[in-house]
C-alpha cells in the first residue's frame, strides 16, 4: 500500500508540472475518433465476455439439458446440447423410485438450522468483539482467524468417534454442530468486519441515549448491518445444503440422507442412469440459486468485504 | 460532562456501569459462541491429537497408547509421502490456474463497465453450486461413450479412440485439475476484483496524461497495487486446496492406483476404509502440524516483506 501511495504522490507532482502540455495533448485527440474506437474495443470485450461465460456454464447447461431428455436419446453415439424430445419423466421417476422428497426435506432442515444458529451466535460474538472491552480479545480474534483457515478433514475423525460415543450417529443434530464448527469462525470474523464498518458515533449516540448493549445490538447495529447479516445467512445455508464430506460419514440410514448423499447414490458401479443423475442435481441445484438470486448482490459485497479486509 | 471523543463506548458506560459488569456482559455475548467453539473445534482436535497416539481400531474402546509408534511408522509409510507429494502438486497446479483464471476475469469484468454486475454473478454461480454436482457433471463431460468432450475430440479428430481421463494415470491430473478449478476460482476473482475496484482511478488518470501506455500502467499501477492481495489469496488457496477433499474423492476415489490419492483421502481410506482411526488421526495430526508451519512462515514472510517495503 505505501509504495501505492508514494508512487500516487509523485504521479501527482509530475501532473503539476505538466499541468500545461496537458492541456495541449487533450485537445489534440478529437473527440470523434475516441469514441468510435472505444465503441468498437467494448463490443469486442463484450463478445469475449459473453464467449467466456458460454464456456464457464457449457458443462452446468450439458446438466440441465440432459435432465430433460430420455433415456434413449443420451445412448445415441451423437450428443447434442439441446434434447431431442423434451420429457419431464425423468423428475417424475426421481420423486417415484428414490424417496428424494425425504432427502430434500432433511436438507433443508438441517441448512435452515444451521443459518440460524450461525447467524445469532456470531453476531453476539462479533458484537462483543467490536464494541465491548474484555480480557483476552486478541487472542479470541486470533483464534477465530485461525481456525477460519482450519482444514475440515482434519476434524472428520475426531467429530465421527465423538458422535458415535454421544449416540449422534445417523442424527440431523450431529450435522448441524460439525456445519457450525466452520461456519461460525467465518461468521465472526466477517460480520466483524462489518460491524467495524458501521460508524462509532451511531453505536455511542444509542449508548448514551440509554440503550442497554443488547437493545443496541438489535435496534442499532443489526438493522444497520443488514447486508453482512445476509452474507452470513445464505452462505451458512448454502454450505449446509451442499456439504457433503460430513454427511458421508455421519449419516448412514436411507431416511436421514441429505440431497448430497442422495444424489451420490445415484451413481451406480456398473451403470449409472446419467438421467435420473441430472435431474437430482438439478432439483438440488434450484434452492440455492434461487436463494443466491434473491441475495447476490449483498453476498458477494459482503463476501469482498469479508475477503479484503486483512 | 461527556468527553468529546467516545472511544468504543467506554467514556460512558464506565460512570454507568462500573468495570466489573463490562466484563460480564461481554461474558454474555460471547458464552454461545465460546461453548460452541469449545465443543465442536478445541474439544475434536485435542482429542484427535491425542487419539494419534493410540492403536485404537475403528470405533472399538479398547485401544492403548502407543507413544510415538505411529508417527515413527508415517516416517516409513511410502504412501504417506506420495499423498504429501500429491496434495502439494494439486494445490500448486490449481493455485496456478486459478489465480490466472480468476484474475483475468476479474481484470476483464473490471473494464467492463456497467455489465459488470451481471457477468460477475454469471461467472460467480460455479462457486455456489455443491461440489457433488460438479463432480457429476465432469463425470458425464468425460463418459467415453457418451459424453460431450470425447465426442468433441473424435469429431475434431484429436483423439484416435474414445478415453476416459479419469482411468487414465497421465491423463488423470488434468480431469480432477480442470473441475477443482471450475469450481474454485470465482472466490479468487471476486477478491481480484473487489482489489482492482479500490485502486484510486486519478492515479491512472494521471499515468495517462503522463503518456503512460496500457501495459505500463498493468505493470506500475495494477500489479503493485494488489500485491498484497495476491499474497493473502494465494496463502488462502494453499492451505483450502493442499486438504481438499469432495472433488477428487468424487471424481477417482484417489484412483487408479493411488495415482491421485492426496493426504485428505489418505486420511480418510484409513479411518473409514482400513478402519485404522489411531493411524489416521496421527496422519491428520502430522498435516495439521505442516500447515501450522506454514501458515505460521508464510504470515511471517509477509510481516517481513511489509516492513522491507516501508524501509524502501
Amino acid at each position: 500500500m505505501c509504495a501505492v501511495l508514494c508512487w500516487s504522490d509523485t504521479v501527482i507532482d509530475m501532473m503539476k508540472k505538466h499541468d500545461k502540455s496537458l492541456d495541449t495533448k487533450l485537445a489534440s485527440t478529437s473527440r470523434h475518433d475516441k469514441h468510435r474506437s472505444s465503441y468498437m474495443h467494448h463490443s469486442l470485450k463484450m463478445l469475449l465476455l459473453i464467449g467466456l461465460a458460454f464456456i464457464v456454464w457449457l458443462p452446468l447447461l450439458v446438466v440441465i439439458f440432459t435432465s430433460f431428455k430420455t433415456r434413449a436419446e443420451i445412448a445415441t453415439a451423437v450428443p447434442t446440447l439441446l434434447p431431442q424430445t423434451f420429457t419431464f419423466d425423468n423428475y417424475a421417476r426421481l420423486f417415484r423410485l428414490m424417496r428424494f422428497e425425504v432427502y430434500l426435506w432433511n436438507s433443508l432442515l438441517v441448512a435452515s438450522l444451521t443459518a440460524a444458529i450461525s447467524l445469532l451466535v456470531s453476531s453476539l460474538a462479533a458484537y462483543a468483539l467490536v464494541w465491548l472491552r474484555f480480557k483476552g480479545k486478541r487472542i479470541f480474534q486470533g483464534f477465530t482467524l485461525f481456525v477460519y483457515l482450519f482444514p475440515q478433514i482434519l476434524l472428520v475423525v475426531p467429530l465421527f468417534l465423538m458422535c458415535y460415543r454421544l449416540g449422534l450417529l445417523d442424527t440431523k443434530f450431529a450435522l448441524v454442530l460439525t456445519y457450525l464448527a466452520f461456519i461460525l469462525p467465518f461468521g465472526i470474523w466477517m460480520l466483524k468486519n462489518y460491524f467495524e464498518s458501521i460508524s462509532r458515533t451511531l453505536v455511542d449516540a444509542a449508548l448514551v441515549d440509554g440503550c442497554t448493549y443488547w437493545q443496541c445490538l438489535w435496534r442499532v447495529v443489526l438493522p444497520v448491518c443488514l447486508p453482512g447479516l445476509a452474507t452470513v445467512l445464505t452462505y451458512s445455508f448454502i454450505l449446509g445444503w451442499n456439504e457433503y464430506m460430513f454427511a458421508s460419514i455421519l449419516i448412514s440410514s436411507n431416511p436421514s440422507r441429505t440431497v448430497a448423499i442422495g444424489v451420490q447414490t445415484l451413481i451406480g458401479n456398473h451403470g449409472t442412469d446419467f438421467t435420473l443423475l441430472t435431474a437430482a442435481a438439478v432439483v438440488m441445484i434450484i434452492p440455492t440459486l434461487i436463494f443466491f438470486m434473491f441475495i447476490q448482490r449483498w453476498f458477494i459485497e459482503g463476501l469482498t468485504l469479508g475477503g479484503s479486509q486483512d | 460532562m461527556l468527553r468529546p471523543v467516545l472511544e468504543w463506548g467506554v467514556a460512558v458506560d464506565s460512570k454507568r456501569l462500573g468495570r466489573g459488569l463490562f466484563r460480564q456482559t461481554a461474558f454474555w455475548f460471547l458464552l454461545p459462541a465460546i461453548l460452541a467453539l469449545v465443543f465442536v473445534l478445541i474439544y475434536p482436535i485435542s482429542y484427535g491429537i491425542s487419539m494419534s497416539f493410540t492403536n485404537r481400531f475403528f470405533t472399538y474402546a479398547n485401544y492403548g497408547y502407543v507413544g510415538l509408534q505411529n508417527f515413527v511408522t508415517i516416517l516409513h509409510d511410502p504412501l504417506f509421502i506420495k499423498a504429501l507429494a500429491n496434495s502439494l502438486k494439486f494445490a500448486v497446479y490449481v493455485i496456478v490456474f486459478d489465480t490466472l483464471v480468476g484474475f483475468g476475469l476479474a481484470l476483464l469484468l473490471n473494464s467492463a463497465g456497467n455489465h459488470n454486475p451481471i457477468f460477475r454473478v454469471i461467472f460467480f454461480i460455479p462457486w455456489i453450486l455443491p461440489s457433488v454436482v460438479v463432480a457429476f457433471a465432469f463425470r458425464w463431460l468425460y463418459n467415453d461413450t457418451y459424453g460431450l468432450i470425447n465426442y468433441l475430440m473424435l469429431k475434431w479428430q484429436l483423439l484416435e479412440t474414445a478415453v476416459n481421463p479419469l482411468a487414465r494415470q497421465e491423463l488423470v491430473w488434468g480431469g480432477i485439475i480442470l473441475p477443482e478449478v471450475w469450481f474454485s476460482y470465482a472466490f479468487v476473482m471476486l477478491v481480484f476484483a473487489a482489489a482492482l475496484k479500490s485502486i484510486n482511478p486519478n492515479i491512472y488518470e494521471a499515468a495517462r496524461i503522463d503518456g503512460a501506455n496500457r501495459w505500463q500502467m498493468f505493470t506500475n499501477i495494477t500489479l503493485p497495487a494488489l500485491k498484497s492481495t495476491f499474497i493473502m489469496v494465494t496463502i488462502l488457496q494453499l492451505v483450502w486446496e493442499i486438504a481438499s477433499f469432495d472433488i477428487i474423492w468424487l471424481m477417482t476415489k484417489g484412483g487408479p492406483g493411488n495415482a491421485t490419492l492426496t493426504l485428505s483421502l489418505y486420511i480418510y481410506k484409513l479411518a473409514f476404509e482400513f478402519k485404522k482411526t489411531g493411524y489416521a488421526c496421527a496422519v491428520a495430526t502430522s498435516m495439521f502440524l505442516m500447515l501450522v508451519v506454514l501458515i505460521v512462515c508464510s504470515f511471517m514472510l509477509v510481516r517481513y516483506g511489509d516492513r522491507y517495503d516501508e524501509k524502501t
